[in-house]
């Protein structure tokens, strides 16, 4: 692949006729061996692969993102390289489907009846900690239990149950709340303001509960 | 949530700030934080609190942001692996 100038590289393939054909061959070669580096950096994910579906998926990712260059072509701003722009797209889908894969098919249901739950594992750990320490762990569990019931709205309790108790990605959770990735954050982050303007209300610190967690 | 997800689930709700960028903002700037990043210059400051908050909220837009820099890195320093050896580390034969 001939290197190019970020210049080079949007000349070329905003023109139709030779020099776009060779900008967009190097530009689907480029993204396969950057989709390639990416896969196999998570091989783990892939256990049961083989190099020929390997292969294939990053054929496939190059294929869908060489053709969403093309139309986004008007949205680059050469403040980054287009290489490194380029990959942006390419590892995005990439680690969409590694998600995809991921998937464990919860419906928002299963979300809602883990809700209750959400600090139980928490509350049932006696541990070896001071009877204060516990009790006050209990009431600070109990407290953000109360505001999260009475603040939130329901896809925002599903929300946090599905990322922070089940670690599922937010890819999948914001496809159980048919929503888009950004949608989800914007919720979550909502989500947080309001729990954190709460516990500030009540003069309390993340210190403050920290302590009452050191064993 | 077990401790440590509790604890993490914590720092993350304190650590919110007012304005936070969503993904789709954090996907259009990425390219050139991490650029920045691996050429040794500074970013600005805004634009480096802005991505940092946002990925330390989003597990996903964090993983794919050390994608792009591990990528970035090896595309700059003109060591991407061939295709040839980005494979070697799967099988060869499909599993029946």
């Amino acid at each position: 692949m001939i290197p190019r100038s970020n210049e080079a590289w949007v000349l070329a393939l905003k023109q139709p006729g030779e020099a776009q054909s060779e900008a967009l061959h190097d530009l689907h070669d480029f993204l396969v061996r950057a989709a390639l580096v990416y896969l196999s950096q998570r091989r783990s994910e892939l256990a049961h692969w083989g190099q020929q579906a390997v292969y294939d998926l990053a054929e496939d990712l190059a294929q869908d993102v060489v053709l969403e260059i093309r139309d986004s072509l008007d949205s680059f701003r050469g403040e980054a390289k287009f290489t490194t722009w380029a990959c942006r797209f390419v590892i995005n889908r990439a680690a969409s489907e590694l998600r995809r894969q991921r998937y464990r098919n919860l419906s928002l249901d299963q979300l809602g009846e883990e809700e209750p739950a959400i600090f139980q594992s928490l509350l049932a750990d006696q541990g070896t900690g001071e009877p204060e320490h516990l009790a006050e762990q209990h009431d600070y569990l109990a407290l953000l239990q109360h505001i999260i019931e009475t603040e939130l709205n329901e896809r925002q309790r599903a929300a946090i149950v599905g990322v922070h108790r089940l670690g599922l990605s937010m890819d999948e959770v914001a496809e159980m709340l048919g929503l888009n990735r950004n949608a989800l954050y914007k919720l979550l982050h909502d989500a947080r303001q309001k729990i954190k303007a709460r516990l500030l209300a009540r003069h309390l610190t993340e210190g403050d509960i920290l302590a009452a967690f050191r064993s | 949530m077990n401790r440590e997800q509790f604890l993490h689930w914590l720092n993350q709700v304190y650590s919110t700030r007012e304005a936070e960028i969503g993904c789709d903002r954090l996907q259009e700037v990425l390219p050139t934080f991490v650029d920045l990043e691996v050429t040794g210059q500074p970013p600005p400051k805004e634009l480096a609190e802005e991505v940092r908050s946002h990925l330390a909220h989003c597990p996903d837009c964090a993983e794919e942001y050390a994608g792009l820099l591990a990528l970035a890195q090896l595309e700059a320093q003109g060591h991407l692996p061939e295709i040839e050896d980005s494979l070697s580390g799967f099988d060869t034969l499909e599993p029946a």
